[in-house]
């Protein structure tokens, strides 16, 4: 399993995606930083909500590109097929990528967290703790989900814009459950509540994580550090898996 | 080495000229500002940061600190829609009632308009802003008042406001702010109201206020409350070291 980790965090470095997220990462604090200098007051808090929004969303899209098309590409090349028929287990394979890519995952959330902690000293707390250790949960969901719809998707393209969905659809589940329990005049059908519903139990709440408020007003008293690492953790296991159903299933 | 069919440079060219044709068609045509927008319910601007408010809310914050003055364009506060600009406070409230950054707006920016008498939206939404008066928060009720007193000349707001600002227990407001209503109740000749709120306000607060602050609440009531001879008799105004 060693090599195959070393060969995909490789990939990273050779993809440029470490190189591209440093740049990208230094363009985003910029900008939030000029951004955030327009207000005319709290401009240190304008500065860090920008830049932990935009590099939330930064972080995802490297994890979900680089991850996608590297599947994607292993698959045209033959590389799996190839790398299979060595002595290696497909369970091995899919466990080693996993593996791989949430070593990505942390290390773009740690470089993260310090960047936003250098943007406004002045409000670290325990909240970008918190922060780092949810941003770190929501990458390892992500890297997951990519890996999943990366197996199960041929297109690298679609299996993209799969993920995308997942993840704005997972960030969006309080609204989308807050229409369903208010039962709002727009909702006439009993049935699509109910799908929505069962859609629901099946996402994670990206919407409870990674919330720019804990940058400046420290963690909210009604945040669960427990439900947000057990989440981070349930759910890569669950994609894992499901990627891992697939694997075997498919014919080579 | 091969020759290009000139047919294409020349259909080339022309394309490039229409091109700049068109962009000529329109040089002059730019953004118009419809004033301000309509506000988006609290649900929608929670999901325009995907579930992150506190991004909406500082997305949203530097978009109405520059309503109007983008483009090259500068729009006269007096020309503002307040009534639709209470609506975008109140949703700012909602998402974010601890930020300092909107009553900052609402008080100095928009309170600066050349027509006062727009100021009633951003007058409610102080007070939205001010809640129990807590930490600092009494500050925006404080401008409330003043732009209700002094710029819109709305007298029944201004004390309505004054007494609910004194009636905040925030032990660190200063001793102006319970007194305010004593000031606005003189403004309006109700003179014996004022002496009251003052005169209550001395005893209440005998051994824990500062001999300057009674001496600056002596001296309001000797001179600006009373009129000479009733200060000459009073006894308060005549013993006083």
């Amino acid at each position: 399993m060693g090599p195959l980790i070393l060969y995909a965090l490789k990939a990273a470095v050779r993809d440029r995606l470490i190189l591209s997220f440093l740049t990208l990462l230094l363009v985003a604090s910029s900008l939030s930083i000029f951004m955030g200098s327009a207000a005319v007051v709290e401009q240190d808090r304008f500065a860090v909500v920008y830049a932990a929004g935009s590099i939330r969303a930064l972080n995802a899209a490297g994890l979900v590109l680089f991850i996608v098309f590297f599947i994607r590409r292993s698959f045209e090349a033959r590389e799996i097929e190839f790398v299979l028929s060595r002595p290696v287990g497909r369970s091995a394979l899919l466990i080693s990528y996993w593996i791989a890519f949430l070593i990505i995952a942390i290390i773009l959330a740690l470089v993260s967290g310090v960047c936003v902690a250098m943007i406004s000293p002045g409000l670290f707390s325990v909240g970008h703790g918190l922060w780092v250790l949810s941003l770190i949960a929501e990458n390892m969901i992500v890297a997951s989900a990519a890996l999943f719809f990366s197996m199960v998707i041929s297109s690298a393209a679609s299996a993209s814009f799969a993920v995308l969905g997942f993840y704005v659809l997972a960030r969006m589940m309080s609204q989308v459950l807050g229409i369903i329990d208010a039962r709002t005049h727009m909702i006439q059908s009993e049935i699509l509540p109910a799908v929505m519903q069962g859609i629901s139990m099946l996402m994670p709440r990206l919407d409870l994580m990674v919330q720019t408020s804990w940058l400046v007003y420290g963690p909210d008293p009604s945040v669960n550090v427990y439900f947000i690492a057990m989440q981070g953790a349930v759910f890569s296991l669950i994609l894992l898996v499901a990627a891992m159903i697939d694997l075997h299933r498919r014919q080579f | 080495m091969r020759a290009h069919p000139l047919h294409i440079y020349f259909l080339f060219a022309v394309l490039l000229m229409t091109n700049i044709i068109l962009w000529h068609s329109v040089r002059h045509t730019k953004a118009q500002w419809l004033n301000v927008p309509p506000t988006p319910s609290l649900a929608s601007a929670q999901a325009f940061g995907l579930g992150d408010t506190q991004f909406a809310y500082r997305v949203f914050g530097v978009m109405i600190q520059n309503f109007g003055d983008t483009g090259g364009r500068v729009t006269p506060i007096k020309d503002y829609d307040f009534e639709a600009l209470g609506r975008w406070f109140t949703l700012q409230h909602a998402l974010d009632p601890k930020s300092d950054h909107m009553p900052f707006l609402a008080a100095f920016v928009f309170g600066g308009s050349q027509d006062p008498q727009k100021l009633g939206p951003v007058i409610d939404y102080l007070e939205k802003a001010a809640g129990d008066g807590a930490g600092q928060k009494w500050r925006w009720l404080a401008h409330a008042i003043n732009l209700s007193r002094f710029k819109m000349n709305d007298m029944p707001t201004a004390l309505r406001l004054a007494e609910k600002m004194a009636a905040f227990e925030n032990p660190d407001m200063p001793l102006w702010t319970r007194q305010m209503r004593g000031f606005i109740m003189n403004d309006r000749g109700d003179k014996q109201a004022a002496l009251d709120v003052m005169l209550s306000i001395l005893q209440s607060g005998h051994g824990v206020l500062q001999q300057g602050e009674v001496n600056a609440t002596l001296d309001y009531i000797c001179t600006r409350i009373l009129e000479p001879q009733e200060a000459a008799r009073n006894s308060l105004c005549t013993e006083t070291p």
